[in-house]
């Protein structure tokens, strides 16, 4: 009965999460509700704002239960603008994050804000904000459209890594195989067991981990 | 108890001292409070990695097994991080080490398990 209970109030939190995500995700202040990319347990959107950008496309992206948009934006070669991530999620701990810019792009790392700089990673840029309950980011990152005329693309990706590393040692230092793998290996061997999902999804929702490609144009 | 379980504790030890040492270098005058932080989400996690545990009937729901790794990875984190702060790098390490092999032993005396 104390599980049960257990069980609702805990699952009565991860709802919590997400609703007051996706009501957080609504348009504030005219500002475009969050429509890129996909995470678990989290809202992430990218694009360019600024004098730079000429006009923003959406397209559709269908998953299962789930729709989210590519955005396509076209911009002016050579102008000026700003990189813009913004991502709500379920508040557990800190959000990292590594945005891989096309070759030749200017990115003003020293003016951003909303995130810490934390230096690169290979060719991506890494960015951090850290704390207790880290539910809401927007990152404004001022960049300059020299990556060359053409179609280019940029990529984000992130999530908690005091989750995602954290879980794994809190297991071997309990001198057993981090369940995360042993379920995961369970899962791609066809043992889709209650015990298996439970632990990815509970691991995917607080670990708020997302991807977003944003494609734009230079013009 | 089991070589294997040793040998899982001190990998566990070893990612953790890095970890805790990549975070207390970037934190300006480290002390009790980023020790509760690394508690924190070393019972965090672990409670998220041992959740199933609750919630499967056919594996027991073995509640108490579940909070006592939850306890053991927050303790683990908090004496470890505060080792880490106040003593230098190879004492420390060993130190984190050894606290988590003797805690993995506790946790299965306690559970059987």
């Amino acid at each position: 009965m104390k599980l049960k209970l257990l069980f609702a109030v805990l699952l009565g939190l991860l709802m919590i999460g997400v609703t007051a995500g996706s009501a957080a995700a609504a348009p504030i202040h005219n500002q475009p509700a969050p429509q890129g990319g996909v995470g678990a347990g989290s809202v992430i959107d990218t694009r360019f704002e600024g004098n730079g950008v000429i006009s923003t496309s959406t397209y559709p992206i269908y998953l299962p239960q789930l729709q989210r948009w590519l955005v396509y934006q076209k911009v002016r070669h050579g102008s000026e603008g700003y990189f813009k991530l913004t991502v709500y999620r379920i508040p557990v701990f800190g959000y990292d994050t590594l945005i891989a810019f096309p070759d030749g792009m200017k990115v003003y790392t020293n003016k951003a804000s909303g995130m810490k700089y934390e230096g690169k990673v290979g060719i991506a840029y890494h960015f951090r904000k850290s704390g207790w309950f880290v539910w809401k980011i927007q990152l404004k990152l001022p960049v300059k459209f020299t990556a060359g005329r053409g179609h280019h693309a940029v990529i984000s990706v992130g999530g908690s890594p005091e989750v995602l590393i954290g879980g794994p040692v809190a297991s071997l230092v309990n001198g057993e195989k981090p369940k995360l793998f042993t379920a995961l290996k369970g899962l791609l061997s066809g043992q889709i067991t209650k015990s298996n999902v439970i632990s990815i999804v509970a691991f995917a929702l607080a670990s708020g981990a997302n991807v977003d490609v944003l494609v734009f144009n230079e013009v | 108890m089991k070589t294997t379980k040793i040998i899982l504790s001190a990998l566990g030890a070893t990612f953790f001292y890095f970890f805790a040492k990549y975070y207390i270098t970037h934190t300006t005058e480290p002390g009790f409070q980023e020790a509760i932080f690394l508690a924190g989400i070393m019972a965090f996690s672990s409670f998220i990695h041992n959740f199933w545990e609750l919630t499967d009937p056919k594996r027991g729901r073995n509640s108490k097994r579940a909070f006592a790794r939850v306890i053991s990875a927050g303790l683990f984190g908090f004496i470890s991080t505060l080792l880490l702060i106040h003593e230098t790098s190879l004492p420390a390490f060993l130190g984190i080490v050894a606290l988590s092999i003797a805690l993995s032993w506790i946790n299965q005396v306690i559970t059987g398990n």
